[in-house]
């Protein structure tokens, strides 16, 4: 149990301060797409969740990058602050590693599935054209 | 010399809810974890409901029809709620954590002011934003004709 | 002496009760108190002791907020039983007990030894590389009013506890060392008399840093003498982190004194009395 919690808080503020801006325009793109229209993550107009818009979004690489950025950080971000109130219950020092390990294998996964669905979701879009 | 017996007298996670509670900070810090938890179980959701877009268009419709309604609705709308308040209040957090918003060591004159009255306003500052935010989602959710 | 009868009211003081010897559980237990102006909760258990019950237990020692010693939860919220009055905090019924996260010795005896066993880890101490210098000074230790202020509010500290047993984190958390040893932590480590910041930043990275800190604030809410130790919690990751980013400026340890070396004294000047003899057996220097 020595990790190095300076630096893995650090990444969590970091990754925090990110989301601030990512998840911010996520918001903007998907639920305050009445108030401020943003033409380029909603080109087709109407929903934001309509498949037109979607697969715009889906096939521009910038949007593909955002995706995979955004997983990371988020991931990364909410697992540790899972982490931190899971070690704070006092669990015993073996059941500490395994929430850590756990909760480390979950966002690999999660990272992965994720990843591998921003980039599927491209030629899925690209194909339907 | 023998064994005394000690009573344990932690709060327990009790004391996560119910113990301190004399600042407004402590309940910030109570809402912060809760709407994190929320955020974060939204998430691993929305990652694999979102991921049907990658199979074909016919299932990702199928899927969108599937949450949508008052009841998604609602709760998408708490989520977005969850967002303002967390990401307005982590700022604040992230701005205090720092050092930055502590102010620095000060010799303690009685009445003593402490880090907390400094970051005070800030406080104010971004929990009006944040009910700015969630006004605006409001008007965005359920009297806005796009959505 | 008529007048200031008339000025007495009866409190009832609801006392939380445990004696290991015979109760499984702590109860409370009703005392009718009278109490005038001014009168401090210290005052109403020593009422209790003398007249009500002999068998009551609490620390006290200076009665005056300046050992630390008579920390308690009062009405629910930690204070020092000898700076709190009873009318500030209550109308008619006061609830006095021991202060939570810490075991119950007896009534209202709170076990600090952990909090202090935390303290002794986090190396609350000046440690310097030149023992020589520490065991025959050749001058004084020179610091500008700034490296002063940088800590000296943080030394006001008395020890009694209340921050610990208002701290969320330690509500469930053993391995956390909480805002009193943390705050004595950066109290040394901000010290620019002090040698040891590698080491220091290194024990921190740990779980007992200060990273389960989520400044819910509670410990400097509730902190008799305005040591504030969610403030130096903060400092104390800043410097960390602006260590670990290499952005700090690096805090070096200052030299002894402003003379030059050659024109320092060398041997011990006329008139400074010795260094008392050590009193604890077996004990060869101050650095150990």
């Amino acid at each position: 149990m020595s990790s190095n919690n300076t630096r893995l808080w650090t990444w969590h503020v970091l990754a925090g301060l990110i989301l601030v801006v990512l998840l911010g325009l996520h918001m903007f793109g998907m639920h305050l797409n009445d108030l401020f229209h943003l033409e380029s993550l909603n080109p087709e107009g109407g929903s934001p969740i309509d498949w037109a818009n979607v697969a715009a979004r889906a096939q521009a690489i910038g949007q593909v990058v955002f995706y995979i950025l955004f997983l990371g950080f988020a991931l990364y971000h909410g697992l540790y602050g899972l982490r931190n109130i899971l070690l704070e219950l006092n669990p015993s020092e073996g059941m500490a590693k395994f929430i850590s390990r756990g909760i480390l294998i979950a966002g690999v996964i999660l990272f992965a599935f994720g990843t591998w669905a921003a980039i599927a979701a491209r030629s899925t879009a690209l194909a339907a054209l | 010399m023998p064994e005394i017996k000690q009573y344990p007298n932690k709060l327990g996670l009790k004391g996560w809810v119910v113990g301190g509670k004399w600042g407004p900070e402590r309940y910030l810090y109570t809402l912060h974890r809760v709407t994190g938890l929320g955020i974060l179980l939204y998430f691993v959701m929305h990652i694999f409901v979102t991921a049907t877009r990658s199979i074909s268009q016919e299932l990702w419709e199928r899927t969108m029809a599937g949450v949508s309604g008052t009841f998604f609705l609602v709760g998408e709308y708490l989520v977005f709620v969850a967002f303002a308040f967390h990401a307005l209040n982590g700022l604040r957090l992230a701005l205090i954590e720092l050092g930055v918003l502590t102010g620095p060591a000060e010799e303690p004159i009685y009445p003593y002011k402490s880090s907390l009255n400094v970051q005070r306003p800030y406080m104010v500052v971004m929990m009006i934003l944040a009910a700015a935010v969630v006004l605006a989602g409001g008007y965005d959710f359920f009297i806005a004709t796009g959505h | 002496m008529s007048n200031e009868n008339e000025k007495l009211q009866n409190f009832i003081f609801r006392v939380r009760r445990f004696d290991p010897g015979k109760d499984s559980e702590p109860y409370y237990e009703d005392f009718v108190v009278p109490c005038g102006p001014g009168m401090v909760v210290l005052d109403g258990l020593w009422y209790i002791k003398e007249h009500l019950d002999p068998t009551l237990s609490w620390r006290s020692s200076c009665r005056m907020g300046v050992c630390g010693s008579c920390g308690m939860l009062l009405n629910g919220k930690p204070h020092l039983a000898c700076h709190t009055q009873v009318r500030d905090i209550s109308k008619d019924i006061l609830l006095v007990a021991p202060l939570p996260n810490f075991n119950i010795v007896r009534d209202l005896v709170p076990d600090l030894a952990p909090m202090l066993e935390k303290h002794r880890k986090l190396n609350t101490r000046i440690i310097r590389e030149d023992i020589e210098e520490v065991l025959e000074p050749t001058d004084q230790y020179w610091q500008d009013p700034e490296d002063l202020t940088a800590y000296l509010q943080f030394a006001y500290c008395i020890k009694c506890g209340c921050c610990m047993a208002a701290c969320p984190t330690l509500a469930t958390d053993d391995v956390y060392s909480g805002p009193m040893p943390l705050t004595q932590g950066y109290r040394y480590l901000i010290d620019t008399r002090d040698g040891a910041f590698r080491e220091r930043a290194k024990l921190l990275s740990s779980e007992i840093g200060p990273w389960r800190c989520h400044y819910a604030g509670e410990c400097s809410a509730v902190c008799p003498k305005g040591v504030d130790p969610a403030r130096a919690i903060q400092l104390m990751k800043r410097e960390l982190v602006w260590d670990l980013v290499k952005l700090g400026k690096r805090r070096h340890q200052k030299p002894v004194g402003l003379l030059p070396k050659e024109n320092r004294a060398t041997e011990r000047r006329e008139g400074i009395a010795e260094a008392p003899e050590f009193t604890i057996e077996g004990a060869t220097s101050p650095a150990e």
